[in-house]
This record gives structure tokens, C-alpha cells and sequence, in this order.
């Protein structure tokens, strides 16, 4: 089996596995696990928005919760004030608004952030980046009305009039519920792959291996990772506008900035060559993260030393170590 | 015709003037070497030239165009491109992808987010046809890390080659090269003349004198001498400065 072979059979066996195994799951009566996956999937939309910075264009962004906590609260603020009135033209339960709200917050956040952002490198992008996303944290920490730092219940889903009525989706329904996150995954892996892969991509690629040389042949990288810093904090609002819906809760606790250490680490932890890389990464991290808590109360302390382990010696993440062990 | 032009071009790092008051011209279809002892702000003056550097006071100009206040990608666009005295590849890149994304800089903006770049035609028969005069070809799919070094250099300029400069500065392009690869080297870079005007860095001096046309010389940031290269290398101050008295 060639190496394209053997990546086409990972990534499908990948999709297969989040398709049924919940199901599975649900069948044997085991329900919770379908709750398990949704957070794995609505993750790893995150860790993939994430990847487009960290593994193409090489932009250690350390602020990407903020994006899921600014989708978060662009569903539960208008819930909401539909649900106990005030500001009229923001409160509904429509979920098209919410996304239309996720979508260009998010977009704006990254695009002023950005600019500012990436006119530094290194250890300072790092900071700034997480600066920025303090900031927001603490804004949504000092807003009274919805909760301050114990967050805001989001009351019901978010309605998506028409097709609701229409074909009969309710994303109430836990099961359809997954399977809307699954199939925005499907799609967000399908974007990301495109743009890895296309002229956008390789100026990203090139600028990451070597800016100087990208300038020196005419080409300013800052536009292009500009709007790959928009891209991803689109997608990462996105990820936050489903996290909403899915635990029926927001709270300022999604922007803390550990929250972005994790998403940096299931790209790590996955391995940033390939486009599964974070999918595989946000698996072992939600199902590590379970199984372990259910061992020990102390469950931080043998996850940490698993996450040092693969740092330091699994150098391509967990699909690097399967890569090698084909290889010998 | 000069073609690129510097005004009493002037850099300080400190104490220390790293350009003097240079003013350089460089004619169209003429290859122009540049030599100097190391330190002499060679590779300075070219920083400044190609925009990385700002310089303190001075113009540049290419053509009747002041570019002083362009930065450095928009300078290549405008056809004044470079080569790097320590080669500056992608190096987890192929060698045809090295060459490909240098004539996808060139050939306008890369906001194209959906079709695949590695199958652009146009891109790649571009790139193949620059490794072709590169000799190259047949390295296309390597990585770039996995060349010799002298092939790293030919490389190097394959790259700057797709930019389709109208001047094109070669930082020592020879370097660390062999004698048999800096002779068809040198062979290309003659081949060049009609197409570019070159500015070429080197201290290979059989090199230098099997090229250039003109020649300038640069002590401690100060152009000691500049003109026709036949005459200029037998000034006795030229002899004095840099080539010695064998030369």
C-alpha cells in the first residue's frame, strides 16, 4: 500500500468511524457517547480552522478562542433577549441570523486583530494574538447582563426556519444535531483541503518556509495571511455557534486562554501534515480526556505527560507515528 | 542607457558608513560587476537596491523611475529582481514547485483559492522550461534540501530568472561552486545579456572578467572606480585596493 493509498484509507476510516460509532453506540444504549462525539466533532472544526494558521501558513495564532466564544455568544445573547425581550433587532431564535451575526463578528474581530497582529512575529505574535483574545474574555466576563463570568443558558437551539418545517429538521434531536456538525465538518475539511492546495495556499506555504524569499520575488505575504487569519476565525466562530447550541450554555470559560492551548494541541497532537491531522488530534484529545477522568480523579497529570510524549517524541503528531511505524 | 541608477546613495549603521555617498549606473544589455574586499558593504549596497534595506539618504532609480520609496516586492514587480549570496530556496518544496511558485509570484495576484496549483500547466511548462536552461530537469521532483550546492545556486536563479527582471542583481553567484559548474554558469549568465542588464557580486575574478563589461569597486562603502571594465582593472588605485599586484 503506497502512502497515498494509506492516506485516502486513514482519512476515510476517520470519517466512517465519527459516522457510526455513535450511532453504535446509541443503539447499545449508550447515549452519552453521542454527546462525547459532538464535542469531538464541533473541536475539531475548531482545530481545523486553527490548522489553516498553525500547520499551512505557520501563524502560532494563541488567540483562537476567542472565536468560539464570539460565535458562542452570537447565538445565546439574541436567545436571549428573545426569550426575556429587549433589543428587539438583535433577539431571535432564527438561526440564520445567528450565523449571519457568527459570521461577521468573526470576520470582523479577524480582520482588525489581524492586521494588527500580523506586523509581528514570533513570541510577539503569539502574545498579541492572546491579548486579543483576553480582551474578549474579559469583555464577556464584565457584561452583567448576561451572566458576567458565570455565562448565559442558552434556552433552545438555534431554529432554522424552513428547513425545519419543511424536511422535518430539528436540530433539538440529538442525533440530527451530530449530524448537522458532522456534514459542517465534511465541509470545512473540503474548504481547507482546497485552499492548502491552490495558489493561496502555496504563497502561504512559501512565506512560512521562507518569507524573505517570498518578498524578494515580488510578493507581500501580508494580504494572503491576512485573509487566511479571516478565514479561520470564520470558521473558528462557526465552531462556537454550533458549541452553543450543543451544550445549550455559554460562558466566558470558552475564551480562556487555555481553551486556545488545547486547540494547538490537538494539532500537534494529530500531526500538522495532513488534513486529518486535527480531526485525529481533537479525537484523542475529547476520548483521552474521558477515558483518563474516568480512572483517576487526577486525570491532568498522566494527559499532560501523554501530551509532552508526543511533543518530544512523536514528531508529526499521532499520524506521524503511525506513518512511521508502516514505514519500518 | 542606464537602466538602474543610484543617487549619492548613503547607509550608517552607527559609527560605521556602510554605503558612502554611492552613486552607480547601470547600462541597458551590459553585464556590471561589482567587487570590493569582504566588508567593503558589497551585499549592503544590494539590500538597499532591492528595497530590504532603507537607505539614510540618496535615490535609486530604475529607469526614469524614482523607487527609492518602494518597498521590495514592489520593486521586483517593477522588474528589478535578486539573487542571494547564501542560497534562499523552500526548501520543503520540490524543485519544480521552487521554480513554479517563483512564475506564480510573477504572474499576478494569488488570491485563487479553489483550483489545484500543482496541476496549473501554465505554472509548471514555465518552471520545466527554466530547469531546462538551468540543466535542472531532471532534478524537478526532489526536494530542494536534496541538491548539491551547486545545483541550490542554479536553482537560485532559476527563481529569479521567472521574475523576468529587466536588472537582475547576483549576489555571489558562484560561490562555492566547482570549476566546472561556475564555467557553465558562466556560459548562461552570458546568454543572459540580451534579455536583462545583470549587476553581478563576485569574487571569483576569472569570472568577473569573462563577464563583465563594466566594472565598479567598492572600498570601505566607497566606489573607488567605476567604467568600462577593461579599463578600470588596470588603474593602478583598483590594483592598489582589491586585485593585488598580480592582477
Amino acid at each position: 500500500m503506497d502512502s497515498t493509498n494509506a492516506r485516502r484509507f486513514g482519512s476515510g476510516l476517520v470519517l466512517v468511524l465519527l459516522l457510526t460509532v455513535p450511532f453504535l453506540m446509541l443503539y447499545l444504549g449508550k447515549a452519552f457517547w453521542l454527546d462525547i462525539f459532538t464535542r469531538l466533532v464541533i473541536l475539531a472544526i475548531a482545530a481545523s480552522s486553527l490548522s489553516l494558521l498553525l500547520s499551512v501558513a505557520g501563524l502560532p495564532s494563541f488567540g483562537h478562542a476567542a472565536y468560539l466564544g464570539l460565535g458562542a455568544y452570537a447565538v445565546g445573547i439574541p436567545v436571549y433577549f428573545a426569550t426575556y425581550g429587549g433589543a428587539d433587532w438583535l433577539a431571535s431564535y432564527n438561526g440564520w441570523w445567528h450565523l449571519v451575526l457568527t459570521i461577521s463578528v468573526c470576520g470582523l474581530f479577524a480582520l482588525v486583530t489581524g492586521a494588527i497582529s500580523l506586523r509581528t512575529r514570533g513570541v510577539h505574535f503569539i502574545m498579541i494574538t492572546m491579548a486579543f483574545s483576553q480582551m474578549i474574555f474579559y469583555l464577556l466576563v464584565s457584561l452583567e447582563e448576561f451572566g458576567g463570568d458565570d455565562g448565559l443558558s442558552v434556552d433552545l437551539r438555534s431554529e432554522f426556519l424552513g428547513l425545519d418545517k419543511r424536511f422535518g429538521f430539528n436540530i433539538e434531536e440529538p442525533w440530527i444535531f451530530y449530524l448537522l456538525c458532522y456534514g459542517v465538518l465534511l465541509v470545512v475539511l473540503f474548504i481547507v483541503s482546497r485552499l492548502r492546495h491552490s495558489h493561496f495556499g502555496r504563497v502561504l506555504a512559501a512565506a512560512k518556509q521562507n518569507e524573505t524569499r517570498v518578498r524578494a520575488l515580488g510578493v507581500n505575504p501580508y494580504g494572503y495571511r491576512l485573509f487566511a487569519f479571516v478565514i479561520a476565525g470564520i470558521i473558528g466562530g462557526v465552531a462556537g455557534f454550533l458549541y452553543a447550541n450543543f451544550s445549550y450554555f455559554v460562558s466566558p470559560g470558552m475564551v480562556e486562554w487555555t481553551r486556545s492551548g488545547e486547540l494547538m494541541f490537538m494539532i500537534i497532537l494529530g500531526g500538522a501534515s495532513s488534513i486529518f491531522g486535527p480531526v485525529v488530534g481533537a479525537a484523542c484529545f475529547v476520548l483521552l480526556e474521558h477515558v483518563l477522568s474516568r480512572i483517576t480523579l487526577f486525570w491532568h497529570l498522566p494527559f499532560g505527560l501523554l501530551l509532552l510524549g508526543v511533543v518530544l517524541f512523536g514528531r508529526g503528531g499521532v499520524i506521524g507515528l503511525l506513518k512511521r511505524e508502516r514505514d519500518t | 542607457m542606464s537602466v538602474l541608477r543610484t543617487e549619492q546613495l548613503t547607509k550608517r549603521f552607527g559609527g560605521v558608513t556602510a554605503t558612502d555617498s554611492v552613486s552607480l549606473s547601470l547600462s541597458e544589455h551590459r553585464v556590471h560587476a561589482l567587487i570590493g574586499p569582504n566588508g567593503a558593504g558589497k551585499t549592503t549596497l544590494i539590500a538597499q537596491l532591492s528595497g530590504e534595506l532603507a537607505p539614510d539618504s540618496g535615490q535609486v532609480f530604475l529607469g526614469d523611475k524614482n523607487i527609492t520609496k518602494l518597498n521590495e516586492p514592489a520593486r521586483v514587480r517593477a522588474g528589478l529582481c535578486r539573487t542571494f549570496q547564501i542560497s534562499s530556496l523552500f526548501h520543503q518544496f520540490s524543485v519544480r514547485e521552487n521554480v513554479a511558485f517563483s512564475v506564480q509570484a510573477e504572474s499576478g495576484h494569488s488570491y485563487r483559492f479553489w483550483s489545484k496549483v500543482a496541476n496549473n500547466k501554465t505554472l509548471n511548462t514555465r518552471a520545466d522550461n527554466l530547469l531546462e536552461t538551468l540543466g535542472l530537469l531532471d532534478k524537478a521532483n526532489v526536494t530542494a534540501t536534496s541538491l548539491s550546492h551547486g545545483e541550490q545556486r542554479q536553482l537560485e536563479i532559476a527563481m529569479a530568472l521567472a521574475s523576468k527582471p529587466s536588472v537582475l542583481m547576483l549576489d555571489e553567484p558562484m560561490a562555492g561552486m566547482g570549476a566546472e559548474e561556475s564555467s557553465r554558469l558562466i556560459e548562461l549568465l552570458k546568454t543572459l545579456k540580451s534579455e536583462t542588464t545583470l549587476l553581478l557580486v563576485e569574487h571569483d575574478m576569472d569570472a568577473v572578467f569573462a563577464l563583465a563589461d563594466d566594472l565598479s569597486v567598492l572600498v570601505n562603502g566607497c566606489l573607488i572606480a567605476s567604467g568600462v571594465a577593461a579599463e578600470v582593472r588596470t588603474r593602478p588605485d583598483v590594483i592598489d585596493a582589491y586585485l593585488g599586484v598580480s592582477a
